[in-house]
């Protein structure tokens, strides 16, 4: 089998491909989306909001594909992150949820969850690379 | 699990990537099965064994389990 043909190697340059698009996509959309939201009315108004999702769902396909078509090591790595994120972001969620219902907390944006989870996957991929190295 | 990956890898020339090449994982999978950390599954530990012309056996050392 030659580099080329290496299905992770080929897998991870589709996956560099697909993202750049769909996250190019997402940029623009996301764009013409916060420029027309606030001239448009219903029902548009609820089209325009959510457009950005749909080039997002593409970047959610792009790594399910890529997860099915990398190897077992690194498939491994990447679940055992997200799994560690998960469910730290749920602990998280759940602890901000009890404190935030006697009016102690804020009612924070959801955003805040996806930004959590995301740096959470982000530290827990560095230190699952760095135990198996 | 021990093996004997790093030591049949040297005696036919080849390099961690060419190695990755060879079973279709990345050199970063080969790293992680050298230094004992990563079990492979066993389609993976069949490709190695054909890679090298010996067994799983040969590959592996099973006792490292117990």
């Amino acid at each position: 089998m030659t580099p080329s043909q290496n299905p992770t190697k080929v897998a991870y340059r589709r996956f560099v491909l697909e993202m750049s698009v769909a996250m190019g996509a997402y940029f623009v959309v996301l764009l013409a989306s916060r420029a027309y939201f606030s001239t448009v009315a219903q029902p548009w108004l609820t089209v325009a909001a959510l457009a950005p999702a749909i080039p997002l769902l593409a970047a959610f396909v792009s790594v399910a594909k890529m997860l099915r078509a990398t190897d077992e090591f690194k498939r491994k790595m990447i679940v055992d992150s997200a799994a560690f994120a998960g469910s730290l972001t749920a602990l998280l969620a759940a602890t901000y949820g009890f404190a935030e219902g006697p009016g102690m907390l804020p009612h924070p944006s959801a955003w805040a969850t996806w930004f959590v989870f995301m740096t959470l996957w982000f530290a827990s991929a560095l230190l699952i690379k760095a135990r198996y190295r | 699990m021990k093996n004997r990956i790093k030591v049949l890898r040297a005696e036919r020339d080849l390099s961690q990537a060419d190695l990755a090449d060879e079973v279709g994982v990345s050199r970063q999978t080969i790293v992680a099965l050298e230094a004992g950390k990563y079990a492979p599954s066993l389609p993976l530990a069949f490709k190695l064994a054909r890679v090298f012309a010996c067994t799983v056996e040969d590959v592996f050392d099973p006792t490292s389990l117990d």
